[in-house]
Parts: structure tokens; sequence; C-alpha cells
């Protein structure tokens, strides 16, 4: 631990968030640092890069009052947080302090923030169904236990409301497992955070839930750091707790932000649209710590929420999360218009895991097959509204009409639900089999005949 | 994991491959995906601060993705036996645009594409195959094969279905300004038709433990009971049937069905025998 105890006068540069400070013995990457002001005030940094005559340091609390006479300090090890059960409840910074006026952190352990990989061979598939109480998702996006499911949305659209609803829903049935929600929110106004915290405390949710601020005024560089805290904490809860652990990041175009200005800042060769070329990696990694390992009781499932910008799903930032994760709940701002809440659109959303969540013994036989049909039933009714704008209702044919019908009741009562309204699956179905029975029979070419002479309301009605 | 790793990975598999082919195997290779293996060749080359080439690709991308697919193929070995190699390899362009590079050089090697389509998806259509834009190369070199092995009708078959499915993508383009009331009981049944070899045919459910796969006899079957279906239906059309008439007739939904029924060869047997009757009852009404 010399290193540790030299300290080096040798800044030589400081770029936005950087500092640059030369002729030091080798220093390891990711290695924490102190940077010590003239008046005896300090900052903490981590190395970012390093090589034989430069060592790259990114300031966590911002470069403003750094001069070249700032004195440098290398820790010798890589950034550690302290964690522990009492996390439970308290409300965190982007860098982990409490800003909930309560005491600090009394750490039962302290982890490195970076995590280790899970070993493929270790993963767990993931297999029991979460029932969210949200139809749109639980009846056709099925979420389940070590998921990765993330929201794709765009701005002015009640994403946060989808993702609190969420979070206080969220159980899985039959089990009195200890449940817990680590929400992370990375550049969000003081507005959203006063939003989140007062709903979070209406609720009585914020019991079991640890919540880190990164507000949108606070550095970039604490940005990155937020959702590794977070997740940090999540795998304590998960692995060494046992709890299942629902883990919230919003909003990851925020993350990528910060991202490409420090990317630009370092002078990096920029890739896709400014973005930095190891941004896949780099949100692989975060993603990646999701999931369920053989022998542990805990797990950890992600809800990721990404503002599309310009609504294009073909801009990094969802194009590389929609390649890492497992599927996408996608709003649509035409529903949110028409004053449908949730405004999920389902036809662009799919859960990768939904078909080893649900069925007989998780959830009900009949749920692959209703499902199936109310996509099929609902992607027909809507091409219909394109023709019906052009040609009239008149000339759609009589089975035309009753899917035109379809989609406009799937919207107003599939769709639609109240923000505080908790579905169990069972109603979910019912309402999709109340839908489904508006169609002629004949035409349900999706659902096995034993389901519905088991199911649909006509032969459940003769019984 | 590294990213290394992950530009790596597909050597080490093919590696592999050759190993087994050597022994005279025949392998099956799956690269899922080779966009996140281009992802991973550009995130490295920038790094290396190499003059990037299309989209930040390098520019030697091409010549790694042919390098790469040209290692397929059927050899020899010396110990006489004969050993090969498939590649399957999957693409996830961004936004499923086709014209970006990994699809266009990728296209520019293979002979074969299955294009998974997004709207098809949407309905829940699997295999999300597309008809249309997908293709192989390999057909008409089968053909002897089909013909030897299935049935030597098979790929006339084939040729009616592609014809049948081309013909409704005309028609929708009309539908969608006209409305389908206003074609011609011909062309509609035309798309009833294409809606039979789309339903019953073209879509499998992969977690239905029938339906899940088709060897080729009931293939061959299922189309030709649907072509004896669209045959019969042609003349009672001209007969002056109704068209709904014929979509009503109780064998349609059976055959619709019968891919969910555990003695499904015997059920299209049965429907095979139904059918004729069926429809020469209609023949009454008319």
């Amino acid at each position: 631990m010399s290193i540790a105890s030299k300290e080096y006068r040798t800044i030589t540069q400081i770029a936005g968030p950087l500092v640059f400070v030369e002729k030091t013995e080798p220093i390891g990457y990711n290695e924490l640092a102190t940077v010590t002001m003239p008046d005896g005030s300090q900052k903490r940094g981590q190395v970012l890069d390093t090589s034989d005559d430069v060592v790259v340091i990114q300031v966590f609390e911002g470069t403003t009052g750094i001069e070249k006479a700032a004195g440098v300090k290398f820790l010798g090890e890589s950034m550690k947080m302290p964690v522990s059960r009492d996390m439970l409840g308290r409300i965190l910074s982007g860098a982990g302090e409490p800003i909930d006026g309560g005491p600090a952190i009394t750490p039962e352990k302290r982890l490195d923030i970076n995590g280790a990989a899970i070993n493929p061979w270790a993963r767990a598939e993931p297999k029991e169904f979460i029932q969210t109480g949200i139809s749109t998702i639980d009846g056709m996006n099925t979420l389940v236990r070590g998921q990765k499911l993330p929201i794709f949305s765009g701005s002015g659209l009640p994403h946060n409301d989808i993702a609190l609803q969420i979070a206080r829903q969220a159980k899985v049935r039959g089990s009195d497992e200890e449940f817990a929600v680590v929400f992370a929110a990375m550049g969000i106004t003081a507005e959203e955070a006063q939003f989140f915290m007062s709903d979070f405390e209406r609720t009585g949710a914020l019991k079991r839930a640890v919540v880190f601020m990164n507000l949108a005024d606070d550095p970039a560089i604490e940005r990155i750091l937020t959702p590794k805290l977070a997740l940090t904490t999540a795998e304590y809860l998960a692995f060494e707790l046992d709890m299942h652990v629902l883990v919230i990041l919003t909003d990851i175009t925020n993350y990528c932000e910060a991202l490409r200005q420090i990317g630009a800042a370092r002078e990096e060769v920029p890739g896709r649209r400014g973005y930095p070329g190891y941004m896949y990696t780099d949100l692989a990694t975060m993603y990646e710590r999701a999931g369920r390992i053989k022998g542990k009781k805990g797990s950890i499932t992600q809800i990721p929420i990404l503002t599309m910008p310009g609504d294009d799903i073909t801009h990094p930032i969802p194009d590389l999360t929609g390649y890492i994760t497992e599927g996408q709940i996608v709003t649509s701002k035409e529903l949110h218009r028409a004053g449908v809440y949730p405004p999920i659109n389902v036809s662009a959303s799919l859960s990768r895991l939904m078909n080893a969540g649900i069925g007989p013994g998780l959830t009900r036989e009949d749920h692959k097959a209703v499902s199936d049909q109310l996509y099929a039933a609902y992607a027909e009714g809507k091409d219909l509204r394109g023709l019906v704008a052009i040609v009239g209702k008149d000339a759609l044919s009589e089975r035309d009409r009753h899917f035109l019908d379809f989609a406009d009741a799937f919207e107003d009562k599939f769709v639609r639900q109240g923000t505080d309204e908790d579905r169990d699956i069972e109603t979910t179905l019912d309402i999709a089999w109340e839908l489904v029975a508006e169609l002629p029979i004949n035409q349900l070419s999706r659902i096995d005949r034993k389901y519905i002479e088991k199911y649909h309301p006509e032969y459940r009605k003769s019984e | 994991m590294p990213v290394a790793a992950r530009e790596a990975s597909v050597y080490t598999g093919m590696t592999l491959a050759e190993y087994y082919r050597d022994q005279g195997y025949n392998v099956s290779l799956m690269a899922d995906s080779t966009s996140r293996w281009a992802e991973a060749m550009r995130e490295i080359s920038s790094r290396l601060e190499e003059m990037p080439g299309e989209e930040g690709f390098p520019a030697y991308l091409s010549a790694r993705l042919s390098e790469f697919y040209e290692r397929a193929g059927r050899v020899e070995n010396h110990n006489g036996t004969v050993g090969s190699i498939s590649v399957v390899g999957a693409v996830s362009p961004p936004g499923g645009d086709l014209s970006e590079p990994v699809t266009q050089n990728t296209l520019r090697i293979v002979r074969v594409f299955w294009a998974l389509d997004s709207k098809l998806r949407e309905r829940r259509h699997f295999p999300t195959i597309n008809w249309l834009t997908s293709y192989s190369l390999y057909t008409n070199g089968l053909n002897g094969w089909y013909k030897a092995n299935v049935a030597e009708d098979f790929p006339a078959q084939r040729q009616w279905a592609m014809e049948i499915l081309q013909r409704e993508s005309e028609l929708q383009e009309i539908v969608q300004l006209v409305g389908s009331d206003a074609l011609p009981d011909e062309q509609k049944m035309t798309l009833e038709v294409a809606r039979m070899i789309r339903e019953i045919f073209l879509q499998q459910n992969a977690y239905h433990k029938v339906d899940t796969y088709c060897p080729m006899e009931r293939q061959y079957t299922m189309m030709k009971l649907i072509r004896k279906f669209a045959d019969l239906s042609t003349k009672a059309v001209e007969g002056g049937v109704a068209v709904d008439d014929i979509i009503a007739l109780p064998v349609r939904n059976r055959l619709a069905k019968s891919k969910y029924e555990e003695a499904i060869d015997s059920e299209l047997a049965a429907i095979d025998k139904e059918m004729a009757d069926q429809f020469d009852s209609l023949g009454d009404k008319a």
C-alpha cells in the first residue's frame, strides 16, 4: 500500500470531468483516487485510462475548483460501496449518500460496484410468473423473475406512472418470499424526483425499496455510477439476503448521454451518432446483472426505462438495448392521445421469456392461445382501420366489421385500466375471453377446441 | 463478457465445427447473431483508431464475413468419409433496416435467405418467415430430390402455392383501396385460399407437440388438400355458389384445426374423403 500513501502534484490538464496526471507509479484501471484541493477539501474520482506517462481520472463531483496545484492520491482499490439490509426504506443520492436526512449507512459488507459477471452455466432459467396487475403486460407480454424487460417510451408519455404501478403491484403469486424494489433514477428533474418520492411514501412502497436519485443537474460522472450502485445493492439483497429484487432504471437515455459526454471529453473516436463504440458492451455489463443463479433463492429482475429520442426505435440506445434485453414494452403516443392509460402498444411489444412463465401451474392453460388470438385479431382490426379511412365502413364485409369492432373494444376494455387498478391474471384472461367472444367462433383459429369448450363465455353460459 | 471474446467466438465455434466435420460428421453451426459480432468488430476497430468505413464498421467487414461463411461446405475427408458444415447465421439489423452493411454484405455471400418479418410477429404469425422476400437458390437443385423422396408433383405444388401467395399480395393492394367486398368472387376465393395456406400450412406453433414438427410427407399432404379445396371451390364459384357458403363448409374448419390433432395423419385422410362430398352438397343448393 505504499502507492496509496503517495500524493502526486503533477496535474497537467483538466478537461470537463477529467483530470490528467503525469509521471505516476503503475496505476490500475478503475482504481479510486482522491483529489485534495489546496484548501484541504476533497473530491473522489476513478481511473479511466492508464498508460506509461499519463493517468486520466474522472472526478465524480465535477472538476469545478480543481487547480493544477491540487494533490492526487490513488487508493489502490476499485470503488466499493457499503451495503446493508437497513438500506431498505432509504433514499440515497446518485453517489450513494443518504439524502433523506437519515443516518449514514452502517455497512454489513463493502462490495465492488462493478459486480462480478455471472457464469452463464450457473444461471438458472427464469420461469416464475410475476404478476404486475397490468393486463397488457401480464396477459400479452408476461414478465418473469430474472428477466430484463425494458420500457421503450417517448418524451411526454406516462412511463413513470407505469414504472411506479409495477413497483407497487408486482408480486409472485402464492409466495410470501421477500420482495424488494431498487429504484435508480438517472438525470431526472427535481420535479420528477419529487413525484417519485412522494408516490413511494404515499403508497407505503418505500418500506421495501431502496431509491437512488441522480438529478438532471448532478454531474454526468455520477450518472454513470448510479446504476452500478443500484445493481450492487440489488445483488446484495438478492444473492446474499435471498430477496426477490425488482430493479427499475430510469432513464437509460440520460445514462447514455453521460457516456457520450465522457467519451467526447476523452477524445475517443465516436461511433454511431457520437455515442462511444463500446456502448453496447457498457450496456450489456449493466443489463446482464439481472438473472437468477442456481442454488440461490433470490433473483434480480430489471425494468430499464428509456425515452427514444424522436420516437425513433432505430436510434442506437433502443437498438443496442433491444439486442441485450429479453424483449421490450413499447408505449404509444396515439393511445396516449386517445386517453388510454397505460398506453402500451402491444403489437410492437414482446416478452421473449413469456412462454417460460405461463401455462398450467404458472398462470392458466389457455393463456398462450388466448394471447395469440388477441394479437392476431388486434393486428387485423388495426389494418382495417386504415381501410375504413379510405372506403368507409359500409364497404367492409361482415367478418371485417367484427374485427374492426374488436380492435376498439380491445383498447377500451383490455388495455385501459386505472393507475391503481391491480388486475389478477384470471381477471385479465376473463376480459380477454369476453372480447374474443365477440368474434365468430370459427374465426378463432389460434385457440384449441378444448379451451374454447372450457372457457368461451358461450359454452360457460350453457353449463 | 469482454468484447474481444465476442469477436473471437464465431471463430472458436467454426474451428470446433471443422474438427467434427473432419471426422465425417454433418455439422450445423448457428451464429446468433453476426450483427453483434460485427458490432464487436466495430468496437475493437474504433479502439484501435482505425479509419471507419460504412456506418462506422471497419473497411474489412465484408472480407471477414466472406471468410467466415466460406468455411461452410461439404468436403471429402482424407479417410474417405464425407463431412459437412451448414451455417445458419442470424443477422439482426437495427430497426429491421435491411440496407445496413452487415445484412447487405451477408446477402452477397449466402444462397438462402429467411427474412423474419416484424409485421408477422405483431400478428403472432410464427415462424415469422416472410414467404415473399425469403428465397433459396437451391430450390431447383433440390427438385430432383423432392421428386424421388416426397412426391413427383411436390415442386409443382410448391410453385402453385407461391403463385397464390404472390397473387394475394397484389390483390391486397387493391383491397386496401376499394375494400374486399368490391372484388369479384373468383378473386375473393384466391384471398381465402391464400389465407388457408398462411394459417394452415405456413403457421406453426413451436410449443404444440404435434404442430411443432411437420415431416415432408405431411407437408405434401396438407398442401395437396388445400389445393384440392382450392380446385373444388373454383369449380363451385363458377357454378354460382357464394364464397361465404364455401368458407362455411365444416371441412374447411376441420382442415384448419387438424394440425392440433394427435392422430393428424388419419384426420387428414378423413378430410380428404369428406371434402368432395361436402362440395357436392353445395352444388345441390346452387
